[in-house]
């Protein structure tokens, strides 16, 4: 399972090498979204600066979105997947190597909107053992829901409407906890011990272990 | 009493009812299209 | 055909849950007497907790026919029927749950909504179950159907105590507690005790008589399907193209 986990999640990247979908498309949509936040509050960077933490979670949560489907159509569009299945790679080690490819881009992306928030909001950053393990803690457990509701959705022609409305109400814990963290990491209090952080490492294994189990059954009807 | 009151019983009850209506409606339907069957077997004989 | 007795009991319960709803309805609006500290806004307490009650016993359905159609052991069509029908169901009565809330909050804290923390997950249990019957619509065949909704409605019921425990954090790690305990929590005794609990097994008869019916229709529709796909083979084995082209 975990060599065909790294082999899918390899596959993945080099792909994504290749189209470069989320430097050249994922990421400016998520950059105008940072701006489009702008207009919708003020430009007072006290206001900006206060909410940054969420804003870079709902930015981060559309782009996910985005990114996920792309995961999984690059297997749906010539029926790519069913290729895979006859080689007999294991459903769990696809599911894992998706989440895999999908955490390391959208850590990518995060990385460049962290640049964003500091730059175009002014917002604070600080604590950062508590910020980066919030952070990967719930990219993971957004990654694990996102590809498994995905693949749900996948190859129906309503899934570029149904992805969203299944995902957002379920990774909307991430939102919330991951902006919560993200505000406690800044203030003084910053600490491991965090209760948010916990709410995402359980949201993380709760969802990678789902998808896991669940994964083959998907495939296969 | 005093609006809110009524207004919570009027679409409790309302909603529910709505939605009963609904489903008998619906049950009638599946019934008729599960009964036009035997008629649609009778034509398709003759082709044989 | 649906079986007699099925009807019968169907039939039985239809008219006790009208009997015990219109009996909640006489002795919530006019036999109890108004609460001390919310006045008439007290009769609303006899709708609203059962409401809510059975949106998530249907929930809890839902998730129970979902494992026992992905179990391979139990698995059989009329798990994933019951277990849709029963969501349907449950989406009718959470947007009750938060239609009679709304109400009764707008008088009580002079607002239609508040980020209370039981509020909130409801408001997204809502739109939880609403995304379950939007992936069943996807037309598809029904074995696939039944996995896919079911592995989504089971991870859409594991997500709840998840979303609650995010909620209830939110709204009390760096504030007082909810609004809600402290005020719709009269003191209830006597009559009033009485009316709650008959609104609970009055609004559970309620839901099990449109359980009954909605699975009723949704086993007739899939018999509807699977002889018109039927139908559709044999007529394709009968066309005369097709039945040269084999003799050949």
């Amino acid at each position: 399972m975990w060599r065909d986990a790294l082999l899918i999640a390899g596959k993945d990247l080099k792909v994504e090498f290749r189209t470069k979908v989320m430097v050249n498309q994922i990421l400016p949509f998520a950059f105008v979204v940072l701006i489009i936040f702008a207009f919708a509050l003020d430009t007072s960077p006290g206001t900006l600066q206060k909410f940054a933490p969420g804003l870079f979670w709902l930015a981060v949560l559309f782009s996910s979105i985005l990114s996920v489907e792309r995961a999984v159509a690059i297997e749906i569009d010539d029926s790519a997947g069913d290729g895979l299945t006859v080689y007999g790679v294991d459903p769990g080690g696809i599911f894992l190597g998706k989440v895999a490819s999908v955490f390391v881009q959208l850590s990518l992306l995060e990385v460049v909107l962290t640049l964003g928030v500091v730059v175009l909001y002014g917002s604070k950053t600080g604590g950062w053992l508590l910020m980066i393990a919030a952070t990967v803690f719930a990219t993971l457990g957004l990654s694990a829901a996102g590809v498994t509701y995905s693949q749900l959705a996948g190859g129906s022609r309503a899934k570029h409407t149904l992805v969203p409305l299944l995902l957002v109400p379920v990774a909307s814990p991430v939102l919330l906890a991951g902006t919560k963290a993200w505000q406690d990491a800044f203030s003084a209090s910053s600490s491991l011990g965090d209760p948010w952080l916990r709410l995402l490492i359980v949201f993380a294994v709760v969802y990678l272990a789902l998808g896991a189990i669940f994964f083959g059954s998907i495939l296969e009807a | 009493m005093n609006g809110y009151v009524e207004a919570g019983y009027i679409s409790v009850l309302g909603v529910l009812a709505g939605y009963s209506a609904l489903l008998l409606g619906r049950s009638r339907k599946a019934k008729k299209a599960l009964v036009r069957v035997p008629v649609a077997e009778k034509k398709s004989e003759p082709i044989e | 055909m649906e079986s007699n007795r099925y009807k019968w009991v169907r039939r039985v319960l239809g008219v006790v849950a009208l009997l015990l709803v219109a009996a909640t309805v006489v002795l919530g609006l006019w036999v109890t007497p108004p609460d001390v500290v919310q006045g008439q806004l007290v009769r609303l307490i006899y709708v609203h907790p059962p409401v809510a009650w059975v949106a998530y016993l249907a929930y809890g359905v839902t998730s129970i026919g979902s494992i026992l159609y992905l179990w391979k052991r139990t698995r059989n069509i009329k798990w994933d029927l019951l277990a849709a029908s029963s969501a349907e169901v449950g989406v009718i009565f959470t947007a009750l749950t938060l239609i009679t809330g709304s109400i009764w909050g707008k008088p009580a804290w002079g607002v239609w909504w508040t980020w209370d923390a039981r509020l909130t997950t409801t408001a997204l249990l809502f739109v939880l179950y609403l995304g379950y019957l939007a992936l069943r619509r996807v037309p598809t065949d029904s074995h696939r159907r039944a996995v896919r909704s079911g592995i989504a409605g089971l991870v859409a019921f594991v997500d709840v105590p998840i979303v609650h425990q995010s909620v209830v954090w939110w709204r009390t790690l760096h504030q007082s507690a909810t609004v809600l305990n402290a005020t719709l929590s009269p003191k209830i005794h006597g009559e009033m005790a009485m009316t709650l609990l008959l609104g609970f097994i009055s609004f559970t008869f309620v839901y099990a008589w449109m359980l009954m019916h909605r699975y009723q229709i949704a086993t007739m529709e899939q018999r509807a399907l699977d002889v018109e796909l039927e139908q559709l083979i044999e007529e394709r084995q009968y066309e005369p193209e097709a039945g040269s082209a084999l003799a050949q």
